[in-house]
């Protein structure tokens, strides 16, 4: 975060955004499957209550 | 967690003979080699010698009372696709050689990541070619090129599909 806000024009932000958004990927898909399953079924559950939340707001 | 559940009913079911042998494929297999992403649905490569058997596995699952929509049966909440082996020689491959894992202490198998290249070029919707362009570092060059050789035809040239991916960086 330090090095964005350092950045001082556009290219420069981008190239220490993606630079860390890579990091940060890497970091994730070396976690235990189970844990990534565990984020997985999250999102799916969000998903899931969003649709809900949405198919309610349609009816009204 | 929902997934440890639907491979306990599978490993169920191999024990009883309804089918041969199964793989995780698809989101799933993506997610276990990549960082989290969504995925709506669980898709199951399963070992059967007949569409016989293919149907005997629905009836199954309507016999239990499973919830069955479209092409997925829920089982323990997730909704399963289940492509069966005897349609293409690449999903029986893709079994056959798949990884053994341990999840949350039940024993599965999900495909090589060779093969999941291969898979998602046979489906090559938009997603899978980004799928593809994030697995590939992680795949055996050699391994995938016999793969993608093997199996691929006239309607689903898969190197040429893996160029265009490529082309298109």
């Amino acid at each position: 975060m330090k090095k964005l806000l350092c950045a001082k024009d556009s290219e420069e932000f981008w190239q220490i955004f993606n630079e860390e958004r890579e990091k940060r990927r890497r970091q994730l898909a070396k976690l235990p499957f189970a844990r990534k399953v565990a984020i997985l079924e999250q999102m799916q559950a969000d998903a899931a209550l969003l649709r809900s939340s949405s198919a309610r707001k349609r009816r009204r | 967690m929902a997934l440890v559940g639907v491979l306990e009913v599978l490993n169920g079911l191999k024990r009883k003979g309804v089918i041969r042998d199964y793989a995780i494929g698809g989101g799933y297999a993506a997610n276990y080699y990549l960082e989290p992403s969504y995925t709506y649905d669980l898709d199951i490569l399963v070992f059967l010698d007949s569409d016989a058997d293919y149907h005997a596995l629905y009836k199954h699952f309507r016999d239990k009372g499973n919830k069955i929509e479209n092409v997925y049966i829920a089982i323990d909440g997730t909704p399963v696709q289940f492509l069966p082996s005897y349609i293409s020689p690449l999903f029986t491959d893709a079994i056959k050689r798949a990884r053994r894992i341990t999840v949350g202490g039940t024993h599965s198998k999900v495909v090589r990541v060779e093969h999941l290249i291969a898979l998602f070029l046979v489906s090559f919707r938009p997603k899978d070619k980004i799928r593809i362009l994030e697995l590939l570092p992680l795949a055996d060059k050699h391994l995938l090129d016999e793969i993608l050789k093997r199996f691929e035809d006239e309607k689903t040239p898969l190197r040429q599909r893996l160029r265009r991916v490529l082309a298109n960086l």
